[in-house]
C-alpha cells in the first residue's frame, strides 16, 4: 500500500470492564494537519490514541486508508507501519540518546545516511550535546524531546502524541513546538491530546473534545 | 580435624593435578546441565514473556502452577521421569533410562519452573511501554520481543544462572534416571554422594569446591554486568 495521505476511523467503540469508554466515534487524521484533542482525565483520550495507532484493539472500528475500506484486522499492520504513538511519559531504552534514535531509524538507508539523519534531528531538538548521555538519566523534558526526535526519524506520517508537553518547562515547550511546526510543514499529521489546548494555538488546525464517550468538534 | 585438613589438601591436589576422572565428572556435569538449560530456556523464557505481557484465560492459574512447581522436589521429578522412561513406561522404547539424555530431560523439567517464574518477574519489571514503544516504532512482534529482552537482560541472566545453579547441584533426579555410571552419567553431585559414602572425602571436597567456585563465578559475573549496566544508565 502506498503511503496514506489520510486515515479515517469510523464507528470506533471501546468498553473497559463492561463500561463504555468510547462510543461510535468518527475521526480523521490527514497529512499536514495538526489536531488537538481535549478531554478530562479518564475520558478515554489515551485509549483512543492507542486504538488509532494499532496498539489497542477496539470493540468495533472501520478504517478508511487511502479510500480503501479495511477491517481492524487488516488495517492493524498498516497502522503500526504508518502511525506512531508517543506515551505521556515516553519510555527511554537503555543506552545512549543516540542508541534510542538508531532503534527508530529505517535500516534501509546506508549507515552514513542514518548517522546524518540522526545528527540533523538531534540538532533540531537541541540535544546534540547530549547524544552520548544515557537517555534514562535525562530530565523529563529532555526525554520528551528525545522521544519526539525518535518519532520523527521513524518515518511515520501520522504522529499521535499523548500530553507531549506535560513534563516540560517553558523553554522545552517552545523547542518542542518549533520542532512540531517543522514536522507539520513537512507534511506529517500530528494529533495531540492535552489538557491545555492554548499551548498549541499557533499550530492547531482543529480542536476536538472527547466528552461523554463521543467527540465534539469546537 | 587433621583428617579434614588432609582431605582438603588432597582435594586441592586432585584439582590442580588435573586428575582425569575428576575432570571427566566435572565435564559430564557441565555438558548435561548446559544442554538442559539450552533446551529449556527458549521455551521457558517465552512462556514468562507471554504470562507477563498478554492477557488470556487461565493466565493466573498458569502463574500459580509454575510458582508451585518451584518447590517440586528433585527426587519426585526423578521418579516421574524414571517411570516414564523405564521399560514398562510409555517412553520405554526410547531406551533413554540411565543415559545422559534422561538426565537432560529430568534437569530440563526441574529448571523450567525457575526460568518461567523468574523470567515472568523480569518481564513484568519492564512495563507495558517497552513493548508498545517497540511496536509503535514499527518493530514486528519478534523484533519487539528482542527489544524487550534487551531491556530486561540482567533479570533474564539471573534466571538462567539460578536455573543452572539449581540443576548442576541437584542429586536426586540425576541419581535416579542417570544411575551414577562412571565415565558416563556420574556428575558432580552424584559423585560427591558416592565418594562420601565410601569414605573418599578428598574427591567429594574437590567436587564441592568446584560447585562453590561455580556459584561464586556466576554471581560475580552477574554483579559485573549489572554494575556495568547501572553505570551506563
Amino acid at each position: 500500500m502506498t503511503r496514506p495521505q489520510q486515515i479515517h476511523y469510523s464507528s470506533l467503540s471501546k468498553s473497559w470492564n463492561k463500561k463504555p469508554l468510547i462510543e461510535s466515534v468518527s475521526i480523521t487524521a490527514a497529512c499536514g494537519q495538526f489536531t488537538v484533542l481535549c478531554g478530562e482525565n479518564g475520558s478515554g483520550k489515551t485509549t483512543l490514541l492507542k486504538i488509532m495507532t494499532g496498539l489497542v484493539r477496539p470493540d468495533g472500528c472501520q478504517i478508511l486508508l487511502n479510500e480503501e475500506k479495511l477491517s481492524w484486522k487488516r488495517a492493524r499492520s498498516h497502522l503500526i507501519t504508518h502511525t506512531l504513538y508517543l506515551h505521556q511519559t515516553p519510555y527511554m531504552f537503555s543506552g545512549s540518546v543516540y542508541r534510542n534514535l538508531t532503534l527508530s531509524i529505517s535500516k534501509s538507508d546506508s549507515p552514513a545516511i542514518q548517522r546524518k539523519h540522526i545528527e540533523e534531528v538531534l540538532e533540531m531538538v537541541e540535544l546534540d550535546q547530549l547524544k552520548h548521555e544515557s537517555a534514562k538519566t535525562l530530565s523529563g523534558g529532555q526525554q520528551q524531546r528525545v522521544a519526539l526526535a525518535r518519532a520523527s526519524l521513524n518515518g511515520s506520517s501520522f504522529l499521535f502524541l499523548d500530553e507531549p508537553t506535560a513534563n516540560m518547562d517553558a523553554d522545552s515547550v517552545n523547542r518542542a513546538l518549533h520542532f512540531m511546526q517543522k514536522l507539520k510543514q513537512g507534511g506529517t499529521s500530528i494529533l495531540v491530546s492535552t489538557h491545555s489546548p492554548e499551548t498549541f494555538k499557533g499550530l492547531m488546525d482543529r480542536l476536538l473534545v472527547l466528552e461523554d464517550h463521543i467527540i465534539h468538534e469546537q | 580435624m587433621s583428617s579434614l585438613t588432609d582431605a582438603t589438601l588432597d582435594a586441592f591436589h586432585l584439582l590442580l593435578s588435573g586428575d582425569p576422572e575428576l575432570w571427566e565428572i566435572i565435564g559430564i556435569s557441565f555438558r548435561v546441565s548446559g544442554t538442559a538449560i539450552l533446551i529449556s530456556a527458549p521455551l521457558a523464557l517465552l512462556t514468562g514473556f507471554f504470562l507477563a505481557y498478554f492477557m488470556f484465560p487461565l493466565r493466573r492459574v498458569l502463574i500459580s502452577l509454575f510458582n508451585t512447581l518451584l518447590a517440586f522436589p528433585a527426587v519426585v521429578v526423578g521418579l516421574v521421569v524414571y517411570l516414564l522412561l523405564s521399560n514398562q513406561g510409555p517412553l520405554g522404547d526410547w531406551k533413554l533410562l540411565f543415559t545422559q539424555g534422561a538426565m537432560v530431560i529430568a534437569q530440563s523439567i526441574l529448571c523450567i519452573p525457575i526460568l518461567v517464574s523468574m523470567g515472568h518477574s523480569a518481564f513484568q519489571a519492564a512495563d507495558q511501554r517497552v513493548w508498545e514503544t517497540a511496536r509503535t516504532l514499527g518493530k514486528v512482534p519478534v523484533a519487539a520481543f528482542f527489544v524487550v529482552v534487551n531491556e530486561v537482560k540482567f533479570g533474564l541472566l539471573a534466571a538462567l544462572f539460578a536455573g543452572f545453579g539449581r540443576i548442576i547441584a541437584e542429586v536426586g533426579a540425576s541419581m535416579m534416571v542417570g544411575g551414577n555410571i562412571l565415565h558416563y552419567t556420574r556428575n558432580i553431585p552424584t559423585a560427591i554422594a558416592l565418594e562420601t559414602s565410601k569414605g573418599n572425602f578428598a574427591q567429594g571436597i574437590a567436587l564441592g569446591m568446584v560447585l562453590l567456585f561455580l556459584a561464586f563465578f556466576l554471581n560475580a559475573t552477574l554483579q559485573y554486568f549489572q554494575g556495568k549496566g547501572s553505570l551506563s544508565h
